[in-house]
């Protein structure tokens, strides 16, 4: 095995952690069935793609087609890159907080259609939107190039091929350990209890003066936000977007596998449970002709992967709900003193 | 790079080649082809590597991509993260597309042997951009004028286009209508299709609306991959369409997908399909060897990709004798572009099977002829050669 191969599941375990998180915030805590979890990813990759390019195209004076343009615009800024790592580092800061902005927007409407739905019918819902929105971005040209696809700049331009890899890894690890330390800290806020509260009961959370729809509101737009985040470190690591990159297998059926996995309501379980996925995954990539040989296997490898994680979440659904890590009570500190107390007694 | 050692004692470099092909998708026909072909030809250049006492071998990884330009991209991914940074392929021109960042940002060196839209539909501005692409097949420019020129000869008027929706097939379907309108053809309708379409219904009935009253001048122009089967599967055996002539292209032709599902029908059509055609005797011998281990009939692209894993192997192996075993991508695509022209002079003791590949500036194939293949009742027959020179048809 080649020691790259790390950089991979470093790379993937980021991205997908961050998608996963953001997933739990809303699944996990809020009980909120997001189906439709990859529309999140799909506008941060707008946000690059979109938008991002549209201002270059701006900035350097290209007219013509968008397509055309793009690529040119993001030839320019390759090569400021190149020479200018700061510059770099500053695209790589304006798009997410392009894409930060546009998610929360599009997060917190996304959720509006949904007012008066629950559970099965509200996920419907949110996957025929996503779904509905992705075929738009694959057969409208001017978004981010539909079926073409669109040149994305580099931002690590000035470094060797050689270590990009490694040096994209520990980026998006890092950004990824931000959006972690954030929800350890917003989930264990009275906003947080009061997301567990919703997905456990919302009738007494209506009880207590609550307004459902306002912290649906909140916990998709912060939701959105942080998965568009995700979807602009997926961009600007491959260099080119193409729509249907960004479908419900990849980006909303496998991350809630993986926090039903690691353990949903928990942050911690989550890491876990995108660990084991992304190490499963790639190996199973990597070796799935050996298996195919092994096991005498009379189809094609490429759908195995498919077969065997749909089984695992039948398995998990089925025998262990709560995961591999369940999650535990969230201890305030009036609770501790009351918990010492009765200790002490 | 792998070091390992053989029961003799000495080291021998690994090679590591990628190999991106669709064994599963819409071009499974090729894309298997592709993949014996190479373990056919890692086989020989092992043996080559020994006989001339090189201390290097080549191990080749197959992906399956199904033509999918995002499934593609993640299989690059993969391979480059064991250590692979040359690839033969990919096979459709919408995945060198959406891999191309990737490859320039990270110094990875392709060939693919059928990938045809012309380079700056690839979204490559200048030929230094594309200086880690190359291509050992004529781009779509050349077609278009060869899928024009079959209607013609054929005594088309009037056609209509269906035409798969991605990156190649808007290229091929542009440069087709374009040579059509010159030989003074009226193009009656041009149909789009989503490329995993798998209800043709809509398609069909359109089309049989707009071909309604036409006679034998009119005919059914078809730019896509073997999903033209299914096409003709749904279409009715008393179908009017089915009185027409059709026209196919590269991705259609001798397509085992259309022999397995649509075979009467296509017959009734004959699905004129070009391919470019350009092989040696030395062709004749892999054929043989193809055939002889249960392979079938290898197709013009397996062939290509035949000649591309060579001049790989040979300039990967003289990059690293040059560096001392460190890979440098500048170095190793100068050393393709020079090794083309030597390999297909013989001059390394081996033989092109496609013929001299001569490579224009943008790294791709600089002329081909095209090969006219038809559906009879004994399959797939090559029934005329379209001359990329004169605009001439040899029919047979």
């Amino acid at each position: 095995m080649s020691i790259d191969l790390i950089s991979m599941i470093l790379l993937w375990f980021g991205l997908y952690y961050i998608v996963s998180l953001s997933l739990n915030m809303e699944f996990g805590y809020a009980g909120i069935p997001n189906f439709g979890k990859a529309l999140s990813v799909l506008v941060g990759a707008i946000a690059v793609g979109g938008i991002l390019d549209r201002l270059l195209m701006l900035y350097f004076g290209i007219g013509g087609d968008f397509i055309t343009g793009t690529t040119y615009a993001t030839s320019a800024i390759n090569n400021l890159i190149a020479s200018n790592p700061i510059v770099g580092i500053g695209i790589l800061i304006l798009a997410i907080i392009l894409a930060s902005i546009l998610g929360f927007v599009v997060g917190a409407i996304f959720i509006l259609p949904s007012a008066k739905l629950k559970e099965d019918y509200l996920g419907i819902t949110l996957l025929a939107i996503s779904e509905a929105v992705l075929l738009i971005c694959t057969y409208n040209l001017n978004i981010i190039g539909g079926y073409y696809g669109i040149s994305t700049p580099d931002i690590l331009a000035f470094v060797s091929g050689e270590y990009r890899g490694w040096v994209f890894a520990w980026i998006v690890l890092f950004i990824a350990f931000l959006v972690y330390l954030f929800f350890e800290r917003l989930l264990n806020t009275p906003f947080g209890r009061v997301l567990r509260a919703m997905r456990e009961n919302e009738n007494t959370v209506k009880a207590f003066g609550r307004d459902i729809m306002k912290l649906r509101i909140k916990t998709m737009a912060i939701g959105s936000a942080i998965g568009a985040i995700a979807g602009v470190l997926y961009s600007l690591y491959t260099v080119n977007i193409i729509a249907n990159a960004f479908t419900r297998v990849d980006w909303t059926f496998f991350p809630f596998l993986m926090v039903l996995l690691g353990g949903k309501g928990n942050n911690k379980g989550v890491a876990l449970g995108v660990l084991c996925y992304v190490i499963v995954k790639v190996l199973l990539d990597i070796y799935k002709y050996n298996i195919k040989y092994a096991l005498g296997i009379p189809f094609e490898p490429v759908w195995l992967s498919y077969m065997l994680f749909g089984v695992l979440m039948l398995l998990i659904l089925y025998y262990k709900p709560s995961g591999l890590i369940p999650e535990k009570p969230i201890i305030t500190p009036p609770m501790k003193k009351k918990i010492m107390e009765i200790s002490g007694k | 790079q792998e070091t390992t050692t053989t029961q003799s004692g000495s080291k021998e470099n690994v090679i590591k080649v990628g190999l991106l092909v669709d064994l599963s998708g819409g071009l499974a026909t090729y894309g298997n082809n592709e993949k014996h072909i190479c373990e056919i030809a890692e086989e020989k250049i092992n043996k080559y590597f020994e006989e001339k006492g090189m201390p290097y071998k080549v191990k080749l990884y197959v992906e399956d991509t199904r033509a999918d330009p995002n499934i593609c991209l993640q299989k690059v991914q993969a391979l480059h993260a064991q250590g692979i940074t040359f690839f033969l392929g990919p096979m459709a021109s919408g995945e060198v597309k959406n891999i191309k960042g990737f490859i320039n940002s990270n110094k990875i060196v392709i060939i693919s042997p059928s990938s045809t839209a012309p380079p700056q539909m690839l979204g490559f501005r200048t030929p230094e951009e594309k200086k880690y692409v190359f291509r050992f097949v004529p781009t779509d420019n050349f077609q278009g004028n060869a899928i024009g020129d079959v209607a013609k000869q054929l005594g088309l008027k009037n056609v209509i286009v269906i035409y798969r929706k991605d990156a190649w097939g808007d290229g091929l379907e542009r440069a087709t209508v374009e040579k059509l309108k010159a030989n003074g053809i009226n193009i009656i309708d041009e149909i789009p299709y989503d490329p995993n379409i798998g209800d043709w219904s809509p398609i069909i009935q359109t089309t049989t609306n707009k071909i309604a009253g036409k006679g034998n001048d009119t005919g059914v122009i078809f730019i896509g991959y073997e999903e033209v089967a299914t096409l003709l599967s749904q279409i009715d055996d008393n179908s009017p369409l089915l009185k027409h002539v059709w026209i196919g292209c590269d991705g259609t032709a001798n397509s085992k997908k259309v022999l397995e599902e649509a075979k009467n029908k296509a017959v009734k059509v004959k699905l004129y399909s070009t391919m470019f055609q350009s092989e040696t005797d030395e062709a004749e011998k892999i054929k043989e060897e193809f055939k002889k281990r249960g392979y079938g009939e290898p197709d013009q692209y397996a062939l290509n990709v035949y000649d591309a894993f060579w001049v790989g192997a040979i300039s990967y192996a003289e990059m690293l004798n040059k560096t001392g075993g460190k890979y440098d991508a500048d170095l190793l695509s100068k050393l393709i572009k020079e090794n083309t022209v030597k390999y297909s002079e013989g001059q390394f003791g081996v033989k092109s099977v496609t013929g001299y590949i001569k490579l224009n500036e943008w790294n791709d194939r600089a002329s081909g002829n095209y090969g006219i293949f038809a559906v009879t009742e004994d399959g797939w027959k090559l029934v005329g050669v379209w001359d990329s020179t004169t605009g001439k048809i040899n029919w047979k």
